[in-house]
């Protein structure tokens, strides 16, 4: 089995359809309100996501998606679906990067044995994480496949250095993963919907333990190696700027209820985050020109 | 039966069939009966096995310290290797505490006064002729009982996303059961008259007695609960089947599939 596998490389069913990774997008320094809609409806969107936003624009206002749907609105069930089958994609995709974080990287002798094993108990919780959210899917009625898959997290997962793979993976990815859970966990009890909050509570608990193996992996690397630990901030900064998608998540504030997408700082705190690590990702989103 | 969205896509359970990318499967085998849903949430489950925690511990330096108190080499013998099969027990849940976002891993606390009682009255045995008390302490009294909660607790919880817990009671299960054997193999063999048969049972409900005033290992919520067998749902009959017949074939006819 060869080593360093692409993202074309990736297994899958006759259900997964595949959108392209938008790169120049996510890296852009400055993006349009425009460009965001776009991209995002192409990340998320399916015909039934395409008709809810295109009859919210005829309403006025532009589509929703800055901010955040609550459970009892009409728009709900297709968005809650959209999200969950993206992370259903984010969670296979994970099981897919720690496993071959495990392969990759055996013949280099400077990697402790203790990388590996994280990444095999990563591979076990990523399993788990994939079975839970094909359940809640089942649970929102929506099928495997109903959306297109976006291999952005597996693209940044690819990296033949494993001390950019955990920053890119485990750092930066899980990180959004912890905002996502902790956004998803408040959808469900607003809902009334044990089965959303309680799963995605043990989901996200696992979270904070390989956002946690990120923290400690990419400092233990690059320890020794200014050189190496200059790269890898390098590389943060263009993940943690990817994962802003394009400014959308708006402010960043763990108290702010009605945005998209804040960040769950209480769990980035347990996972290690220092406030200076939270201002970075606070600050990595490209100017947004437009109306919001 | 009406062609309900779960018969219509492989997704929600429907047949999956064939090799390579066109079998539309779940990530479940379609043997799996495993529950996503458990008894308790993250936070319940941190509340557990902080109590577990500390009595595996206690349990730990008790059989320790009770090593060099015993004449008998044979049951000398035998506590050693329990007296670390706690300790690694208790180390499983330290180790568990931080994956369900406890910060401090070296949680370990008492439910309740009365089960400090308790431990305290099931360690207190010191002299050298008192080790039919020692054994019926730890073997009848206290290692079945953590039996019953491992167990109960095993089969409560979800076994998918909690499935990590699920997994270390396996082997903590495995290591009790064993101990309960040998321990109760020891016991028929060491009282063998009618006066230490009689002294075991006593202490031993002596001991219980104390542990029920406590509820137990995690206090007044050790075990209990409604009962939750999965179940298919409720029997639809008389004019109910009518309707859904009718509605099914209608359905049919006009080519719509339900859902
Ligand atoms: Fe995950
Ligand atoms: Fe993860």
């Amino acid at each position: 089995m060869k080593k360093l596998m692409t993202t074309d490389d990736l297994a899958r069913d006759e259900r997964f359809r595949r959108t392209p990774v938008p790169l120049d997008f996510l890296m852009a320094e400055e993006v349009t309100v425009e460009q965001v809609e776009e991209t995002m409806l192409m990340l998320l969107g399916n015909d039934e996501m395409r008709q809810t936003l295109e009859q919210q624009s005829a309403g006025g206002g532009g589509p929703n998606i800055f901010r955040r749907v609550r459970p009892e609105e009409d728009d709900a069930p297709v968005f809650i679906k959209s999200q969950m089958h993206g992370i259903f994609m984010g969670e296979m995709q994970a099981l897919e990067a720690a496993g071959r974080s495990a392969w990759d990287f055996t013949d280099d002798d400077e990697l402790p044995w203790k990388f590996q094993f994280d990444m095999a108990r990563q591979c076990w919780d990523e399993t788990r994480h994939v079975e839970t959210y094909s359940a809640l899917l089942d649970h929102v009625g929506c099928d495997i496949g109903e959306f297109a898959e976006n291999l952005f997290l597996f693209e940044f997962g690819c990296s033949d250095d494993p001390a950019e793979r955990v920053v890119g993976v485990n750092r930066c990815l899980e990180g959004l993963a912890l905002d996502v859970f902790n956004d998803t966990i408040r959808f469900g009890r607003s809902a009334d919907d044990d089965t959303i909050w309680k799963s995605v509570d043990y989901v996200s608990a696992d979270e904070v333990t390989h956002v946690r193996f990120g923290q400690v992996w990419s400092k233990a690397l690059t320890a020794d190696d200014p050189e190496r630990r200059a790269k890898i901030v390098n590389f943060q900064r263009k993940v943690d700027r990817a994962f802003s998608l394009g400014g959308l998540r708006g402010a960043y504030d763990g108290a702010n209820t009605e945005q998209f997408l804040p960040l769950a700082i209480e769990f980035r705190k347990l996972a290690g985050f220092t406030d200076q690590d939270i201002a970075d990702v606070a600050g990595a989103a490209p100017k947004v020109k437009g109306r919001r | 039966m009406t062609a309900s969205r779960s018969d219509a896509h492989a997704n929600g359970g429907g047949p999956v069939r064939g090799y390579g990318p066109g079998r539309l499967a779940q990530p479940f085998p379609y043997w799996d009966r495993r529950r996503l849903m458990g008894e308790w949430t993250v936070e319940e489950s941190v509340q557990r096995i902080v109590h577990y925690k500390w009595a595996e511990q206690h349990l730990s330096a008790a059989i320790g310290g009770w090593v060099a108190t015993i004449p008998e080499l044979d049951v000398k013998a035998m506590l050693g290797p329990h007296c670390y099969q706690h300790a690694w027990h208790a180390d499983l849940w330290r180790q568990r505490l931080p994956e369900l976002r406890e910060k401090d891993e070296a949680r370990a606390e008492p439910p309740n006064d009365a089960f400090i009682e308790f431990m305290d009255e099931l360690t207190s045995p010191e002299a050298a002729d008192a080790t039919i008390e020692k054994l019926v302490g730890i073997y009848r009294v206290l290692v079945p009982h953590l039996l019953a909660v491992y167990s109960y607790h095993q089969r409560v919880t979800s076994d998918i996303v909690d499935a990590p817990t699920v997994r270390i009671l396996k082997f903590m299960i495995d290591d009790d059961i064993e101990q309960l054997i040998c321990g109760e193999m020891m016991v028929q063999d060491l009282a063998r008259t009618a006066k230490l048969r009689t002294r075991a049972g006593k202490w031993q409900t002596h001991l219980d007695v104390l542990l029920v005033k406590a509820g137990g290992v995690a206090g007044e919520e050790t075990l209990g609960g409604r009962p939750r067998i999965g179940m298919p749902p409720r029997a639809v009959l008389g004019a109910a089947l009518r309707q859904r017949r009718q509605a099914a074939s209608a359905a049919s006819a006009g080519g719509v599939v339900a859902g």
